[in-house]
């Protein structure tokens, strides 16, 4: 459903690259995470794909349309929840959705259904000036859903959210997903690309370091890890160590036989731990 | 895309008047009127004096006047003040050798300036001496309508383009950058909405807002003395063209306060055919390129039909040419700028 070869993109035109030789590809029905800390160059990435950003070097295809041969049709097939929640603040919710619904050429889904599904069914004739952030998040991914896309283009959908809207918009998310829908999804959040994504790709300075379903990167770079807490002269210490690692393995023995041991909790590593272990750099 | 067309209309017209903009033109256009009906008096201005003398005679003797205009013959005396009612002219030619002066009026009432001129002609042609020219002496009224017309409705045309080329520049601009500050354009872009409409649309409202504000401004000053239908044609380029400027400063600038010093620059630049229309001697060529020259002297015809509507449409398909053409380098500078600020 997407295909990108060698994308580089250039924001200066000096040489340097922001997107530097990207490639991947997300099958029809599946859900791609682009994972990486701010300035990485995974919304540059989804700018070019959506056609808001010019096409530089490389190529790119989306549902079979090349980014570069764009026209107004193919827009009909997509659809874009943008992290800043861009809408006009003087229109209601619903004026929003009916104007934006207006632009299509193909039928569009009921907006009332639609605000309803993320929530905002009583504040259908409120003014989008007077939404929270949180509400502004689920209008647009509400108005990204109208026409119904094929492939569906999120933005940090669950940016600035509290942990019940999270939740249900992952399930909106979720839901489209079993549906059929393509979705390509950017966020800095581990748990979000784990939860939702079939794959995701490690994005740090424009290039990707590594693309795979998140239990994949995890049996290949994750170890599994047991956290023990013990006390010793009155103190107690936590220690966190590999299970795989020989010399972590024997220091677990030490640890059992001849301290105090309060609490052992096994676990794997996030993909945040993977991130870091193959980027060098943290995800926020 | 005549269906998107009107549903960006819809909802732009919706933001305007939720904006108040429908407010503003309103308000504006009382203002103006006000402005028209109790600030300005109904004859103002020193009136401008066109003067054709004979060559064999010479211009020496009205050298160092201030406020006259000499002209090549009296035909061009007619011709200037055919645009400019509040005027008079003069033409002493050599009969018989004997100056004859003819006076130019645009009504019947010769006043105390026609009595002025006449004595500072009997002056200067008997060089001291005291000579009665009377008999030599010809009067000839070119526009005895323009008797009814009133100073300060003159002023209305200037005062419409004003409104439908300015206001519209202005308003239209901020409802550009309001989108840009939200960035709504990007949402517009990844929908198979087109640019043209888009920006059309918003030119739409403005034309509109133009249309109301010209209809009160000119039902309060000239009520139905106005022809309607034409101010209507003259009217739309005009407030076209304005939207135009409009989309053409939310082009290049990225907001209201960036964008400032240009509007002020422009508006300055528009406003230079006013002169040219209060003081119709003062008309160089250079000043008729400028748009709102046209579209002065259009609304003029309409709101003021004794100067004939020739100027209507002549004007009109001027100003939509030029309408047409800076739409579209805003759009291609609109489009590019989208591009930088995704």
């Amino acid at each position: 459903m997407i295909n990108v070869k060698d994308l580089k993109f250039s924001y200066r035109h000096d040489g340097t690259y922001q997107v530097d030789g990207i490639s991947f590809e997300v099958k029809e029905g599946e859900t791609l995470g682009f994972l990486g800390p701010n300035g990485a160059g995974k919304s540059t990435v989804q700018k070019i794909l959506i056609g808001l950003l010019p096409m530089q070097e490389g190529e790119a295809i989306v549902d079979g349309v090349a980014v570069k041969d764009y026209n107004s049709k193919f827009f009909n097939k997509i659809g874009v929840s943008f992290e800043f929640p861009n809408a006009y603040k003087k229109l209601s919710a619903l004026e929003n959705m009916e104007y934006y619904a207006s632009l299509f050429d193909v039928p569009t889904q009921d907006p009332r259904m639609l605000l309803k599904l993320v929530g905002l069914e009583d504040a259908v004739d409120k003014k989008v000036g007077d939404f929270s952030k949180g509400m502004l998040q689920r209008f647009v991914m509400a108005r990204s859903m109208l026409n119904k896309p094929e492939v569906w283009f999120l933005d940090e959908p669950l940016s600035g959210l509290d942990p019940q809207t999270s939740q249900n918009i992952k399930n909106v998310i979720k839901q489209e997903k079993e549906t059929g829908t393509t979705i390509f999804l950017t966020t800095h959040d581990m748990h979000v690309a784990e939860e939702l994504c079939d794959r995701v790709a490690f994005i740090e300075s424009g290039k990707i370091i590594v693309i795979d379903s998140p239990r994949n990167l995890k049996l290949k770079y994750g170890e599994k890890v047991v956290n023990i807490e013990y006390k010793e002269s009155g103190k107690t210490k936590t220690e966190k160590l590999a299970l795989g690692n020989e010399k972590d393995a024997d220091r677990v023995s030490e640890i059992l036989k001849t301290k105090e041991v309060e609490t052992v909790h096994s676990g794997e590593a996030t993909l945040e731990d993977i991130f870091i272990e193959l980027t060098g750099r943290g995800l926020k | 895309m005549f269906k998107r067309l009107i549903n960006n209309f819809k909802k732009d017209w919706l933001r305007g008047y939720r904006h108040f903009y429908l407010l503003i033109t309103i308000a504006t256009a009382l203002l103006f009127s006000a402005f028209l009906l109790f600030v300005l008096p109904d004859d103002y201005s020193s009136p401008g004096l066109y003067q054709y003398v004979a060559p064999e005679i010479g211009e020496s003797m009205f050298e160092g006047e201030e406020g006259i205009t000499f002209v090549d013959s009296k035909d061009e005396i007619k011709e200037m003040m055919k645009d400019d009612a509040n005027s008079y002219g003069v033409a002493i030619e050599l009969i018989d050798n004997a100056p004859v002066v003819t006076i130019y009026t645009q009504s019947n009432a010769e006043g105390e300036f026609g009595q002025t001129i006449k004595m500072m002609l009997s002056r200067a042609l008997s060089s001291g001496e005291e000579i009665d020219y009377t008999e030599r002496y010809e009067s000839v009224v070119l526009h005895e309508e323009f008797k009814d017309v009133k100073y300060k409705e003159t002023f209305l045309p200037v005062l419409i383009v004003m409104d439908s080329a300015m206001i519209g520049m202005f308003l239209l601009s901020v409802m550009l950058f309001t989108e840009k500050d939200h960035k709504m354009h990007t949402a517009y872009m990844v929908s198979p909405g087109g640019l043209t409409e888009h920006l059309l649309s918003k030119s739409m409202v403005m034309l509109v807002l133009s249309l109301i504000s010209g209809t009160i401004m000119t039902l309060i000053i000239r009520g139905f003395d106005a022809n309607f239908l034409y101010l209507y044609i003259i009217l739309i380029p005009s407030a076209f063209f304005g939207g135009g400027l409009g989309l053409f400063l939310g082009s290049i600038f990225k907001n209201v306060q960036k964008s400032m010093l240009g509007l002020i620059f422009l508006m300055i630049g528009l406003m230079l055919p006013t002169v040219s229309y209060m003081f119709p001697s003062f008309s160089p060529m250079w000043i008729k390129f400028i748009p709102t020259y046209q579209m002065i002297y259009g609304v003029r015809a309409a709101v003021i039909p004794l100067y004939g509507f020739d100027d209507v449409w002549r004007n009109a398909v001027i100003v939509l040419a030029e309408g047409i053409v800076l739409f579209g380098i805003s759009r291609f500078l609109y489009q590019r700028a989208l591009y930088k600020n995704s």
